[in-house]
């Protein structure tokens, strides 16, 4: 099948807008996983809890969605704080290693699954859009002009984000107790706060990654399962803890499932990622911006 | 012996001696709610089934358990039958087949119910098929829509309800009689989108199309549609129809993010879903406005000309809910009155004698007379009411609710004509 030159184009924007999403979700999976050693697998949950904060700011209070996004980012922060002192905090006290960590977050996840299902209903909710719905044009090529937008939100938010970790103190805190945590304790890091902030952090960065997409596609109890799977593909991918790793990682998926699509077949869209991942792990097995780690 | 902190020998006998008066104060109980011996029982049950709680379809099943309780109803209304009154005994499955299952036993060993009616969730149906043929107690499927179902040809399964390849049958004579001649169907990766992809390939082949037709699977969890799009836009001879088999959200956002690229309302787009078409509350703050000249296929509009029996059915439902019916309400009606005048035709509740019954049947319905074919080639037309209307609506405009689309096919049945902006 030949594919003409504007059909690749197209493409290729699209996997970028997807990848610059999807680097929102992983960026924040991949900070908590660095500093915390936990992976989180409520992730996709904070991020049907974000689309679900907008839905309700944007339709029950009339706010408008530039307005209500700062709303649904610092209240998705404060979820994390809480989760995070309430609920990991203990297990990282008593050192009950990972394993307790993953039935924890997988109990919040099946928790906010099923109270989105009991409070806020199983049908499909579809906030209003930050702008009408447009397409730019650029000669015979067509872009979703809303997708646009959008992404270029979720770079900026991305590039704050980046200041925080390597531009402040907490940011650098961050980066120490990621880097050793026993050193960052004896430097006098707390590295409790640092843990709580990275927490809230991450389900910030999920919160709003759910607050920009939900409008363009759709809201569910389950809606973040597929968002999260994928971030777990993107840290995997991209070297795990690392945030370049991530935001490189997803670009790299959004371009493939794309190109994948198009060149291939639509059908095994979800595979694409898989496949790639496999064939980097094959070849360096600690991720694109991973490095090796040996433990004496 | 009893140790420090335990149970005394003293209150293990008096928990056993409680335990056992229970054992025969609710033995004695259920003994005398049985009817005396000799005295026969002054009911005719017939037995339900469908969702009434999660996992299923709950909305659907509660909705399919009022058309069938007005059509026993009414039915009670004119005396009964066999001089007797008539009692609908309804079990929930819950939309699992292991539900369905065990509530097919519990109504024909326990209940002894002569025929069943309802189901929404084929797979729930599927299973409880095969308790019905183990018993030989015939079953009416109200609204589950696998051609399986009927392939299978069992003497105890006939249905109301249409089925996907009947519907393909609906949309194929569409097509074609519309003109169009590149035809892309989107199906989702489930055994009913591929099963629907097949089956409407296979309807235009019978009917002589000999226009081209592609079909393309997609992830039904996927939320990006735009390349699969963007790859039949750039071809250079792009659909002029694309057939959607897709459940929503993957349905909703096909429709939303071809109108994004700029693939519709140019190329014209029927969104397969029966029935989903018609969830307007859904269905526009999804897709917005590439939902303007949506076509969709329900088997049930407001607009259609209902029987007087129909009619009736809707007022009865209008003024005791306050809304409109469904055509889940219809589909479950239906099949409780083909079950209600079986039994009244075969003048006995013997299950061979009611599925005799059945296929002979000649009734008025509320879209229509229900017979059910006997033919057995195609396989799905086996015990199947074919003459179940299946309608292509179009909206027209952007938040258009069922009520105002048109009904643009069968032409008896037409309230307006097809648009192609």
């Amino acid at each position: 099948m030949v594919i003409e030159l504007t059909a690749l184009a197209e493409n290729l924007i699209v996997g970028l807008l997807m990848g610059s999403f999807y680097a929102l979700m992983a960026v924040g999976l991949s900070l908590m996983f660095s500093v915390m050693r936990i992976v989180n697998f409520a992730h996709g949950e904070f991020y049907a809890l974000g689309g679900y904060i907008l839905y309700y700011l944007t339709t029950l209070f009339g706010l408008n969605n530039f307005l209500a996004l700062p709303l649904v980012m610092a209240g998705m922060f404060a979820i994390g704080l809480t989760v995070e002192r309430l609920l990991l905090r203990p297990l990282l006290v008593e050192a009950l290693g990972g394993e307790y960590a993953i039935i924890t977050t997988f109990g919040i996840s099946l928790f906010i699954v099923n109270f989105a299902i009991a409070f806020f209903g199983p049908e499909y909710k579809t906030p209003p859009s930050f702008v009408p719905i447009f397409r730019i044009s650029l000669g015979t090529l067509y872009v979703s002009g809303d997708r646009v937008l959008v992404s270029l939100i979720a770079a900026g938010i991305l590039l704050a984000t980046c200041l925080i970790i390597y531009k402040t103190r907490i940011g650098l805190a961050m980066r120490a107790t990621a880097q050793n945590r026993d050193g960052a304790m004896l430097c006098g890091i707390e590295v409790f706060k640092t843990n709580m902030t990275a927490t809230g952090l991450a389900a910030m960065l999920a919160g709003a990654a759910g607050a920009l997409l939900s409008p363009i596609m759709l809201l569910f109890p389950e809606a973040g399962s597929i968002p999260a799977t994928k971030s777990y593909v993107v840290i995997a991918l991209g070297g795990m803890g690392s945030l370049p790793g991530a935001i490189i990682g997803s670009i790299v998926l959004g371009v493939v499932e794309s190109l994948g699509t198009v060149l291939l077949s639509a059908a095994y869209r979800d595979a694409y990622s898989f496949l790639v991942l496999i064939t980097v792990l094959l070849l360096r097995p600690q991720g694109i911006f991973g490095v090796k780690v040996r433990e004496v | 012996m009893s140790s420090k902190g335990g149970i005394g020998a003293k209150t293990l006998y008096i928990i056993v001696g409680l335990v056992a008066v229970l054992v025969i104060a609710v033995g004695v109980a259920y003994y005398l709610s049985l009817p005396p011996a000799g005295q026969e029982v002054q009911v005719i049950k017939i037995g339900g089934v469908g969702p009434l709680s999660a996992p299923g379809a709950s909305i659907q099943g509660v909705e399919l358990k009022k058309g069938i309780e007005i059509a026993v109803e009414l039915i009670n209304q004119e005396g009964g039958l066999l001089g007797k009154k008539v009692e609908l005994v309804f079990e929930d499955t819950q939309g699992t087949p292991e539900k369905g299952t065990t509530a097919m036993e519990k109504l024909i060993m326990q209940d002894k119910v002569p025929i069943v009616v309802g189901e929404y969730h084929s797979s729930v149906f599927l299973a409880e098929m095969e308790v019905a043929r183990k018993y030989g107690i015939p079953i009416i499927d109200a609204s589950a829509w696998s051609s399986t179902i009927r392939t299978k040809q069992y003497r105890e399964v006939f249905a109301t309800a249409p089925c996907t390849a009947l519907n393909a049958e609906h949309e194929a004579k569409f097509i074609v009689a519309s003109g169009f001649k590149n035809v892309l169907i989107l199906a989702e990766d489930t055994d009913y989108g591929i099963d629907m992809a097949r089956d409407l390939t296979s309807a235009l082949r019978r009917l002589g199309f000999n226009g081209s037709v592609v079909t393309e699977i997609v992830s039904r969890t996927a939320k990006d549609f735009t390349p699969t799009l963007l790859k039949y836009k750039n071809l250079p001879t792009p659909p002029d129809i694309i057939v959607l088999p897709a459940t929503p959200p993957a349905g909703f956002l096909i429709i939303k993010q071809a109108y994004e690229i700029g693939l519709v309302p140019e190329i014209a787009l029927a969104y397969e879903v029966t029935g989903a078409g018609d969830r307007y509350t859904e269905l526009w703050p999804a897709v917005g406005d590439g939902g303007k000249y949506l076509v969709y296929f329900t088997p049930y509009s407001p607009r259609i000309t209902l029987t007087s029996l129909g009619d009736k059915v809707r007022e009865i439902y209008k003024s005791r809910y306050g809304a409109e019916p469904t055509y889940i309400v219809f589909n479950g009606f239906d099949a409780a009155w083909a079950a209600l005048h079986a039994i009244k035709k075969a003048g006995s509740t013997t299950p061979s004698a009611l599925i005799k019954a059945l296929e002979t049947l000649d009734i008025m319905g509320t879209r229509g007379v229900i017979k059910f074919s006997n033919a057995t080639s195609p396989a799905y037309y086996y015990h199947q009411w074919l003459e179940v209307p299946v309608l292509t609506c179009q909206y027209k405009e952007v938040n258009q609710a069922p009520t105002e689309s048109d009904i643009i096919y069968p032409p008896e049945f037409a309230t307006g004509t097809l648009v192609k902006p």
